[in-house]
């Protein structure tokens, strides 16, 4: 499996309006889908974004991971959804897939450590917080790719934040979510998750081809197939 | 919040550029997600604040500074200038924010969706909403209520705060259990009967001798009593400590004497003896306040049986010793000899008669609410939630008692509640009574024999779990409610322990509660509303609230308008002069040496003489000793990440000449048996520790897999400890109750 190559001066032409051509709204959409899937347990209305999210389609192996993610969305079970994100996110089993990047990354779990504050950091320059007292702590993988989200639709409607992204991208996304995109392919037992952690590993293991644009020409590292793990 | 900085949702998609042509069909995607993600711009209010709260600890209550640095608790520190706690904060209360960020956190309610229950089955659980969990639990109990009655819901919870106290006694069952007979139980009922009440404040600081029983609070970070104790130490206090291990108190004692375990009460009542018979005893005090003029012969006559001499035998010091230190400690005035809850009390069988025997020598030194001796706390006068808005008369707790407490008049009117005997009532006695469960806060960690306390636990239908942390029981609950830590919670606190004159301190969230745990109180009344309104609605007829209780609490104690002004306080206190007792708290207004009422009821007036429940054979030759370490609290701090990296795991403490006895080396696996079990853990050798017992630290040993770091962390010592039944009590005229704790002989060999 090779690991990600997103190197800052590739990012920075992935994300630069110049030269994606549309590509930010597309990457708006699937990093906006992947937080809606990690950020919360599924309720009807997140099924129903993430069943709507993958039209119009995107070509490609992410255009592909997208569609499944869509289909999973359109065909689970609600409280099978729910109680497989709790499994695997929640506290009970959530030392399989820890979804806050200090936890991950950091031998000594605790929450709100010093990754926390370099994302809020981030947040801040691009103008925004997340929610105070109940939502999840910065570092959680939904938040930060809701936060990438947020700035490739800012990318998409003129305003360049590129090297913020970038600059995010290579700080917070290369260094731990591959690995945990391969955790939760690993470990879910119903095919919204495994779809969901699909189409993350597509998504943060993107490598840019020059001078081809948008998602669908795009190639992956990701070889990811299909599994029936989740009929288990 | 300013409106300036004010950051809508909607002006997030207008700033974010979403809801532009050409990306509409991501529009409802991401305001779906935003709506969940991102809130307010407070930036502009990032700043540090330093917030001044209770530490939740322990009841030292120490005064605490939190600074917060942009929502993110970063720090806490001892309130600078804080009389109690002198400005210093122990090893737990340093460690607040571990509680806060573990994240193994109980985050959300859930509910289980496996209905096959058991060890290593996996609950199925599913995160819902608060209203969705509340509304399952009212409906459910009150379903058992119906069907089952009152007597058949158990809660497994300390009684506070007052307005979840509410909610327990609407539910009118006599079967609240806490683990007072593993702490301070036998204090409560003997120090009730004697004083008049539990006895917490101890004037270590203006003492001249110190005569502790196994009383290690210097060993166990208790931070008003080390620094108090160390203040008298400083200006000229001895300290004789009695003790089977070397702790850090014998380290600063001036005299260390190494106790067979159990034999405290022969010394005691020798000592108690030296004084009598050589008249040196507080003669005056004696006549003014206390019945000792009524009983005089009666007491006199009891104590002559206990020489030194035959003290010595059974206790390993020596007979010149304990007359000695008699005769100083009855002379050198004032002195004190202290007792903190469990300390002995709930140790062995005969924590009873020795608490009793601590409160004579006390007693007999004339030092009772005396400058340098025990002393009655002086406490605010906040008024109950109760006294603020009378409730309708509460149902009568009748029925199955399920820990068989209505059998004893002390304990019963103690009003507590019984680990040692919860497993014989849930199995032997009344099988199947019990129908459903409400843990707050409490595992079978801390119940004498635990294996056995959690099958029997198992053999609930339904159970409701309140807590902070994804502790054992959670393999066995229906429903989880995540609970708020103290950091993150708002009460009025009082200080018994350095009581001299009245103080509170402000609990207040140093930050919000994570994610969805919410507070006790706010519980209860959500509960309350749901099962039992009546009782949780003002006489207008509105519902009750947290904010409005402790607005009326501190209003009516005289301590503040608000509790929003008292939260800017910090700290109230109203530096009365200490006038001390003439009249006392009990039914003759003096003190009770010989306690009549315990002798109407069939137990003994004065400490007889008791052996410990075990004693060495030849099957379990060695005697078990436990202790708290400094660093943790009982085992509710083992996965607090700062308190884990002090001390992970335990070891079970081996003197090098059984060591060698046995062929054990250092950090060789060793087993350990009694009669009720066995575990296997390191073994440490050192000579802190007589050759005839093993220590091993107790907090350890959690089971639960969702307790990332303390998970399979050592052993639990209280897998040796025998439980016991109403019956065994009863039998050996115990007044108090005493759980017996280390009352476990072992065998031990290398594996």
């Amino acid at each position: 499996m090779n690991e990600p190559l997103a190197s800052d001066t590739e990012l920075v032409r992935w994300a630069r309006p110049a030269d994606a051509g549309g590509f930010p709204e597309e990457a708006s959409r699937v990093l906006a889908m992947l937080g809606l899937a990690l950020l919360s347990d599924p309720t009807e209305e997140s099924l129903a974004a993430l069943r709507e999210a993958a039209t119009p389609p995107v070509r490609g192996p992410l255009g592909v991971a997208m569609a499944d993610l869509a289909r999973a969305a359109g065909s689970t079970d609600l409280l099978a959804a729910r109680v497989e994100y709790t499994r695997l996110f929640h506290h009970p089993q959530g030392a399989i897939c820890p979804p806050w990047e200090c936890v991950a990354r950091d031998r000594a779990p605790h929450l709100m450590g010093p990754r926390h504050h370099d994302v809020v950091a981030f947040f801040r320059r691009a103008g925004v917080e997340p929610l105070r007292g109940e939502s999840e702590s910065a570092d959680h993988i939904g938040l930060e790719l809701a936060f990438l989200s947020l700035l490739a639709s800012r990318i998409a409607a003129g305003d360049d934040r590129s090297a913020l992204f970038a600059e995010f991208w290579s700080s917070h996304v290369t260094s731990w979510m591959p690995a945990i995109a391969r955790r939760i392919i690993e470990e879910s037992r119903i095919e919204l998750h495994f779809a969901t952690g699909r189409l993350l590993l597509e998504a943060v293991t993107l490598q840019f081809q020059p001078g081809v644009h948008g998602y669908g020409a795009l190639s992956t590292s990701a070889q990811v197939g299909r599994s029936d793990r989740w009929n288990r | 919040m300013s409106k300036k900085n004010r950051f809508t949702r909607r002006s997030f998609l207008k700033t974010s550029g979403v809801a532009t042509a050409g990306v509409m069909a991501s529009s409802s995607l991401l305001e779906t997600l935003f709506s969940q993600a991102f809130g307010p711009l407070y930036a502009a209010e990032a700043s540090v604040s330093r917030l001044i709260t209770a530490c939740g600890i322990c009841d030292s209550i120490c005064g605490i500074q939190g600074t917060v640095k942009d929502g993110v608790l970063k720090f806490v520190e001892g309130l600078p200038g804080d009389l109690h706690g002198g400005g210093k904060l122990c090893a737990k209360g340093k460690s607040a924010s571990g509680f806060v960020y573990d994240p193994d956190r109980l985050k959300y309610p859930m509910k289980r969706t496996n209905p096959e229950k058991g060890l290593g089955k996996d609950p199925g659980w599913v995160r819902i909403t608060w209203t969705e969990a509340l509304d399952l639990v009212a409906a459910k109990l009150l379903a058992t209520i119906d069907e089952h009655g009152r007597d058949s819901i158990l809660l497994l919870s300390r009684p506070k705060p007052d307005i979840w106290m509410r909610f327990v006694n609407a539910i009118g069952t006599p079967n609240r259990c806490d683990h007072m007979d593993t702490c301070y139980q036998v204090q409560k009922i003997i120090q009730g009967k004697m004083f008049g009440q539990r006895m917490f404040g101890h004037d270590l600081a203006q003492t001249r001798y110190v005569l502790s029983f196994g009383w290690d609070m210097p060993a166990k970070g208790k931070n008003v009593y080390a620094r108090t104790c160390a203040e008298g130490m400083k200006a000229g206090a001895k300290l004789v400590f009695f003790s089977p291990f070397r702790s850090a108190t014998a380290s600063i004692a001036h005299e260390y004497h190494t106790i067979r375990p159990g034999s405290d009460l022969a010394v005691a009542n020798a000592m108690i003896n030296v004084i009598l018979q050589e008249e040196l005893y507080d003669a005056q005090f004696l006549e003014a306040y206390t019945n000792f003029p009524e009983y005089k012969d009666a007491i006199l006559a009891h104590f002559a049986q206990y020489t030194p001499e035959w003290a010595a035998e059974l206790s390993d010091v020596p007979a010149s010793d304990i007359a000695r230190i008699a005769r100083e400690f009855a002379t050198t005035r004032p002195g004190i000899v202290p007792s903190h809850k469990k300390s002995l009390g709930a140790n062995y069988a005969n924590g009873s008669p020795m608490q009793h025997a601590i409160a004579i020598l006390n007693i007999l030194n004339g030092s009772v609410d005396r400058p340098g001796g025990l002393f009655y706390q002086r406490l605010p006068n906040i008024p109950s939630v109760d006294a603020i808005y009378p409730p309708p008369a509460y149902p009568a707790k009748e029925g199955t008692y399920i820990d068989g407490k209505d059998r004893h008049p002390f304990i019963k009117s103690a009003g507590q509640g019984m680990w040692s005997t919860l497993a014989d009532g849930l199995t032997r006695v009344h099988p199947g009574r019990i129908r459903m469960a409400i843990y707050n806060m409490y595992t079978h960690m801390s119940m004498p024999n635990c294996k056995e306390a959690a099958a029997a636990l198992a053999t609930i239908p339904f159970s409701v779990v309140i807590d902070t942390l994804p502790n054992e029981v959670i393999e066995l609950a229906d429903v989880v409610l995540p609970l708020a830590t103290w950091v993150e919670g708002s009460d009025i606190t009082q200080r018994e322990y350095n009581g001299r004159y009245p103080q509170a301190v402000v609990r207040q969230p140093l930050v919000p509660a994570q994610y969805e745990a919410k507070g006790l109180g706010n519980i209860a009344i959500e509960l309350g509303k749901r099962a039992f309104p009546d009782y949780f609605k003002k006489a207008d007829g509105s519902w009750l609230s947290m904010g409005e209780i402790l607005d009326e609490k501190v209003k009516r104690a005289g301590i503040a308008s608000s509790f929003s002004e008292f939260k800017q306080m910090g700290i109230w206190s109203d530096p009365q002069p200490f006038v001390p007792k003439t009249t006392f708290p009990t039914s003759s207004g003096k003190l009770q040496l010989y306690v009549k009422d315990f002798a109407d009821k069939g137990f003994d007036p004065l400490p007889f003489w008791t052996p410990k429940r075990e004693e060495p054979s030849a099957e379990y030759p060695l005697y078990l000793v436990t202790t708290i370490p400094s660093v943790h609290r009982r085992n509710s701090t083992q996965n607090n990440r700062f308190l884990h990296e002090l001390m992970p795991t335990n070891t079970a403490t081996v003197h090098p000449d059984l060591a060698e006895q046995l062929g054990i080396e250092a950090g060789d696996m060793v087993r350990v048996r009694s009669r009720a079990g066995e575990i296997a853990l390191p073994a440490m050798i050192s000579p802190t520790i007589r050759p005839d017992c093993i220590l091993v630290p107790h907090g350890f040993g959690h089971q639960s897999k969702l307790l990332t770091l303390a998970y399979g962390k050592g052993v639990r010592d209280g897998d040796l400890v025998p439980s016991q039944t109403m019956d065994d009590i009863l039998a050996r005229r115990d007044v108090g109750g005493s759980a017996c704790i280390m009352d476990a002989v072992v065998n031990v060999e290398a594996i």
